[in-house]
């Protein structure tokens, strides 16, 4: 497999993983909101005013650096 | 001021003393206060000052270079990109009206936040990188190039005008609305103060002098919002830092509902004819409901808030202004981090205020105690007399029961320093933040319209000769144009600030986001698709937005306007695939070129 093709194989697991990860803090938590309400503590409250933003923010972060690594080893990085 | 080593190596300086300046701004404005000037003069030294500096930036940038006019000459660092782009997407609405959304509506809103923020995931891993190793101006200038022909390139760019035109109107309104009332001007001239200060900030400078002057209106917007709601936190004695003391107040309002009957005391029809457009509490702060229904709508909305960030393109244009490719990614987390801190702090102050209102332990509690001592107060009066509150005692007991207190959202925001008891350099304050918010949007949509009627109507596709100076002419007379068809258009008054905004999502979504997407990870995609793709999706959004809202559809599965994008972006994606599968594949220019902004490395494709 050229270089070529083997960076983007690599680019487009590294999507599929991350849009994984954002699906479960998009949407499959706030499908089950009713459910993370119990006891004191307003979970999903929560989880929509601040778990998945926070969520998000350390997810970009996280690809970005796995992006980078590909990138660099693949030799195409700026 | 001079500066070793230019401009662009000594941003944090300059920001720093600018920042310090606004703090030292504020501080004498407090002082000011407190020896007796006005309320009057001390709001409008807030909203003149910071506009004059706004436009001084816009002045000191100007330019006349094209890539510093349309991308800013591509030297933003990503953190200040991140800054910039966060007060272009933070508009009237996110300032103004989400905290009053989340107070009124509670949890079903909160779809909003998430929305919002999930999308740059969606433009950090879909699209940004790629557009920047693309090296385009405009967001059509990709759609143009990839597919290839005018026509293509001509329904990205009415897709595009038709959302950010809906958009922009929205932050006229709120330009309009802040400085109305800070001001103590009729709404009619307010809008035009407005758009004038909106044009001196981006005229001279395009990109360029938008860019700084985003950066100089996030600091105040961000100021502004976080200092009511971190001094209210600690003035109810919920702790330091409001972000974390929220939990014991959402517990605390949780038994006041119960105690004020909050969603079975509902308004009768008579005081809700008597109050208009204004709402009364209705639903609890935390009810997630568990019928299917509910989890769609919530599911619905935030999909269609995601895809429609990832395809408006004044959001997306901001990544073109940076040095590389990872620049622009790292940009768009720090993008996030930005917007996060007014977002998370956004149902905090609805919870805050809220508490307020309904503690009767509180002397600001005055849901359940007399009707007459909450009309003597005087932020009830201020705000009764332009409208946006209402008291109805319906059952005339003399006591102010939940479903007789009737307000518009958005005093939450504009209010909460009056209620809660602080001083009015607060108020003044929150309103310069207001305006920044609004005007930093209003900068960024109108030069999203008019660099894509100039640089892709007018250059691309009527005068591929012009020259520069020609087009950079253009580019200023048509953004003039449309700033002040989008001033006439909010000073007739036609959309409250929310409603527009959703829409801009869904026009966006429904045409562009497949477009944009399939353009890049998709290499079988070809003109014809494309063209089929934009013109169904937006198609079909707007039919159905315009049978549901005028022509008295019943929506289909609970997809009310806000919502249209589900309609269009399914017709938008069938139609490219089944389009493009029918007809012959990209030529391999066209192949390689998709090749090429693939990896990081090397020049732009358009610079090549």
């Amino acid at each position: 497999m050229s270089n070529a093709s083997n960076h983007w194989e690599k680019t487009k697991s590294l999507l599929f993983k991350t849009l994984a990860i954002w699906a479960v803090f998009a949407f499959v938590i706030h499908w089950f909101g009713a459910a993370l309400n119990s006891g004191s503590f307003p979970g999903s409250y929560f989880m929509a005013g601040m778990g998945s933003q926070l969520a998000f923010a350390i997810l970009i972060f996280w690809f970005v650096t796995r992006q980078g690594r590909i990138d660099d080893e693949h030799g195409v990085s700026e | 001021m001079k500066l070793e080593g230019g401009f662009i190596n000594n941003l944090s300086k300059v920001y720093g003393i600018y920042t310090l300046g606004f703090l030292g701004f504020v501080i004498l404005m407090a002082i000011l206060e407190q020896v007796g000037v006005s309320a009057d003069a001390i709001g409008w030294m807030f909203v003149g000052f910071t506009i004059a500096i706004y436009a001084l930036i816009g002045v000191l940038s100007r330019t006349m270079e094209s890539g510093q006019y349309y991308v800013a000459g591509r030297e933003v660092p990503a953190v200040f990109n991140g800054m910039a782009t966060a007060a272009d997407w933070m508009s009237g609405a996110s300032f103004i009206a989400m905290a009053g959304g989340i107070y009124l509506k509670g949890y079903p809103y909160m779809a909003f936040l998430v929305g919002w923020t999930g999308g740059y995931v969606l433009v950090a891993s879909l699209l940004a990188p790629y557009l920047r190793k693309f090296g385009c101006y405009t967001v059509p200038d990709f759609i143009g190039t990839r597919y290839g022909g005018n026509l293509a390139r001509l329904c990205a760019v009415i897709v595009l005008v038709v959302a950010s035109f809906t958009y922009v109107t929205a932050q006229i309104t709120g330009t309009g609305i802040v400085a109305s009332r800070a001001l103590n001007i009729p709404f009619n001239v307010a809008v035009w103060i407005g758009l004038a200060g909106i044009l001196f900030c981006s005229m001279l400078g395009g990109m360029r002098a938008v860019t700084w002057t985003q950066v100089a209106q996030y600091i105040v917007l961000i100021v502004a919002y976080l200092i009511p709601v971190f001094w209210m936190s600690n003035k109810l004695g919920y702790g330091l830092i409001p972000h974390f003391a929220q939990f014991d107040a959402v517990n605390r309002v949780q038994e006041l509902q119960e105690l004020h009957q909050v969603g079975t005391l509902l308004p009768t029809a008579e005081a809700q004819a008597e109050a208009g457009k204004l709402a009364a509490l209705k639903v609890g702060i935390n009810d997630a409901s568990d019928t299917l229904m509910a989890k769609w709508k919530f599911f619905t909305l935030v999909l269609c808030m995601m895809a429609g960030t990832a395809s408006l393109p004044h959001v997306l244009m901001r990544y073109f202004t940076t040095a590389s490719v990872k620049a622009a990614r790292q940009s768009v987390g720090w993008s996030l981090v930005f917007i996060c801190l007014l977002y998370l702090t956004a149902p905090a102050l609805a919870t805050f205020t809220k508490l307020s209102l309904l503690d009767p332990n509180l002397a600001t509690g005055i849901i359940g105690k007399s009707v007459a001592d909450a009309q003597a107060l005087d932020w009830v009066q201020k705000w009764s007399s332009v409208g946006f509150l209402k008291i109805v005692d319906g059952n005339g007991d003399g006591l102010l029961q939940i479903n007789e207190f009737f307000m518009k959202g958005d005093i939450v925001v504009l209010a909460t320093p009056e209620i809660a008891g602080l001083p009015y350099v607060i108020s003044g304050l929150v309103a310069a933040g207001g305006l920044a918010a609004a005007m930093s949007t209003a900068d960024g949509l109108l030069l999203a319209i008019a660099n894509a009627l100039s640089h892709d109507l007018y250059y691309k596709i009527i005068d591929p000769k012009a020259d520069t100076k020609t087009r950079l002419v253009v580019a200023r007379i048509l953004l003039v144009v449309v700033g002040a068809a989008g001033a006439w258009t909010a000073a007739q008054g036609l959309t409250g600030i929310l409603g527009a905004v959703a829409w801009a999502f869904c026009f966006a979504n429904s045409g562009l986001f497949f477009p944009l997407v399939l353009g890049v990870w998709w290499k079988r995609a070809n003109r014809a698709g494309a063209i089929a793709g934009m013109v169904g999706g937006f198609g079909a959004g707007a039919w159905y937005l315009y049978m549901v809202q005028f022509g008295g559809m019943t929506p289909w599965l609970g997809l009310d306007g806000l919502r249209f994008g589900m309609i269009g972006m399914p017709v938008s994606l069938i139609l490219m695939v089944v389009v493009s599968l029918a007809t012959e594949e990209p030529d391999e220019e066209t192949q390689k070129m998709v090749d090429e902004i693939r990896v990081p490395k090397g020049k732009a494709v358009l610079d090549a």
